[in-house]
């Protein structure tokens, strides 16, 4: 099947098998592994991505479905020589340890920050949303508060 | 052998496909429960017809008396939809998974599928909802009781599409509860699902849980607890404390959710 995606900005024609998952097509095909892969089930959510600037289970996609639509991964939010806003607070407030997680997080904090409503956000709230992705190394805090720093800076 | 796909553009094609198809052709809505099927290849069609392009499917009719919700509305717009309407279903839908899973899981994949302890599911068993079916050259209305016919199984034949669900509205003096607790343990989870509603001055209570198709009782905790005498002490005290806290929140003076 021939799809059109527009990946990290540039419009994409591949060719795909009917039932290739999105992560694969970013992965095996495009070289773009900063997509991680864990349950392939939907639970773990280290295969976050943008899809039209909603986070979305790359897992739980079928490439084919994509067709036209917006696809942003890690490789696409971090800028060329620096780190992006929110990989910066994730270095400061220790919110990396082996980074299997770390990118399923940034693309969550990065649909919220879009989606714009976070920034009235309780601590409750916040960290139920940011429990979407499972980290296994940092005890969560360090994510929080980075998740914090990036969506509800303090002036 | 890998599934032919389409993504037609129009509901009749759907429907031609789904007559053709003969059983074998299975429809994709937001595929987060398919996928991992079919990648596991548990699910072998050799059809997919995938939903996205028919726009029609993603509306949201609301009159004086009722709130339609196309087939394709995502769980996430269906939740928007409902919350100064039906704000009991808006906060059962809330309790669905996380949001990455919300914004594309939808109406119809989750009424179609008819796992047990589907929030939606609840919701349109306790509201008396319609599923509306549609296959070539017919279409009917069948209410969520005769629906959901057990754990994944429900009345639709294999060349039937669910186009729409259709929620009523509350009459007025009518009150809503919704409670749902999940207890995760390391081998699984067990859920109990209630929802509490009074309308007309007779109080209604439906209950769900992991292995238990939502059962619809009188509003009292002893007419639940005769219905559930035949689940495994553990679910029923879990079913029962939510049920308890359902209609704790019915009598409360103030909307939970308002
Ligand atoms: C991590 C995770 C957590 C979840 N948590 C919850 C939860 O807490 N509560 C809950 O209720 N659900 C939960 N789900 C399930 C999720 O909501 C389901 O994936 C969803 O209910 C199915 O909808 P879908 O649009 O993804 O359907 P699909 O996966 O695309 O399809 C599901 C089935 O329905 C059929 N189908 C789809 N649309 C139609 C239609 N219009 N007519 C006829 N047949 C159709 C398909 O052929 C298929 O057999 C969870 C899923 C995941 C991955
Ligand atoms: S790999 Fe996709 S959610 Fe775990
Ligand atoms: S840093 Fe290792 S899983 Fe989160």
């Amino acid at each position: 099947m021939r799809v059109t995606l527009v990946l990290n900005g540039d419009a994409r024609t591949l060719d795909v098998d009917t039932t290739e998952r999105l992560c694969d097509t970013l992965r095996e095909r495009l070289d773009l592994t900063a997509t991680h892969v864990g349950c392939s089930e939907g639970v773990c959510g280290a295969c976050t991505i943008l899809l039209d600037d909603t986070p979305a289970r790359a897992c739980l996609a079928l490439t084919v479905q994509c067709d036209g639509a917006r696809v942003e991964t890690l490789e696409g939010l971090t800028p060329a020589d620096a780190l992006s806003p929110a990989q910066q607070a994730f270095v400061q407030h220790g919110a990396v340890q082996c980074g299997f997680c770390t990118p399923g997080f940034l693309a969550v904090i990065e649909g919220l920050r879009r989606q714009g409503d976070a920034a009235s956000w309780d601590e409750a709230t916040l960290r139920r949303e940011l429990s979407t992705v499972a980290c296994r190394c940092t005890g969560y805090d360090g994510i929080v508060r980075a998740a914090r720093a990036v969506l509800q800076p303090t002036p | 052998m890998e599934p032919v796909y389409h993504a037609p553009g129009t509901l009749d094609e759907v429907l031609a496909l789904l007559a053709i198809g003969r059983g074998e052709a299975r429809i994709l809505a937001g595929g987060q429960t398919l996928v991992p099927l079919l990648f596991r290849v548990e699910d072998e069609p050799h059809t997919l017809i995938d939903l996205r392009r028919i726009v029609p499917l993603r509306a949201i009719d609301a009159t004086a008396t009722q709130v339609a919700l196309g087939a394709m509305v995502t769980l996430q717009a269906a939740e928007l939809a409902l919350r100064t309407s039906l704000p009991q279903v808006a906060a059962a839908l809330r309790c669905v998974g996380t949001a990455p899973i919300r914004a594309r899981a939808t109406v119809g994949g989750t009424a179609a599928l008819a796992d047990p302890w589907a929030e939606l599911v609840t919701c349109l068993h306790a509201l008396d909802a319609e599923l509306v079916l549609v296959a070539e050259g017919r279409e009917r209305r069948v209410r969520a009781i005769d629906f959901f016919h057990g754990i994944r199984r429900t009345a639709r034949q294999p060349d039937e599409l669910l186009r729409q669900v259709v929620l009523p509205l509350p009459v007025p003096g009518e009150r809503h509860a919704y409670h749902e607790f999940t207890v995760r343990e390391s081998g699984g989870k067990a859920r109990a699902l209630a929802f509490a509603r009074r309308r007309d001055g007779r109080t209604t209570l439906t209950l769900a849980g992991e292995r238990l198709m939502p059962l619809r009782v009188d509003g009292t905790i002893s007419a639940a607890q005769a219905a559930l005498r035949h689940e495994d002490p553990s679910a029923r005290a879990l079913l029962l404390r939510v049920a308890g806290q359902a209609l704790a929140m019915l009598d409360e003076e103030t909307d939970p959710c308002a």
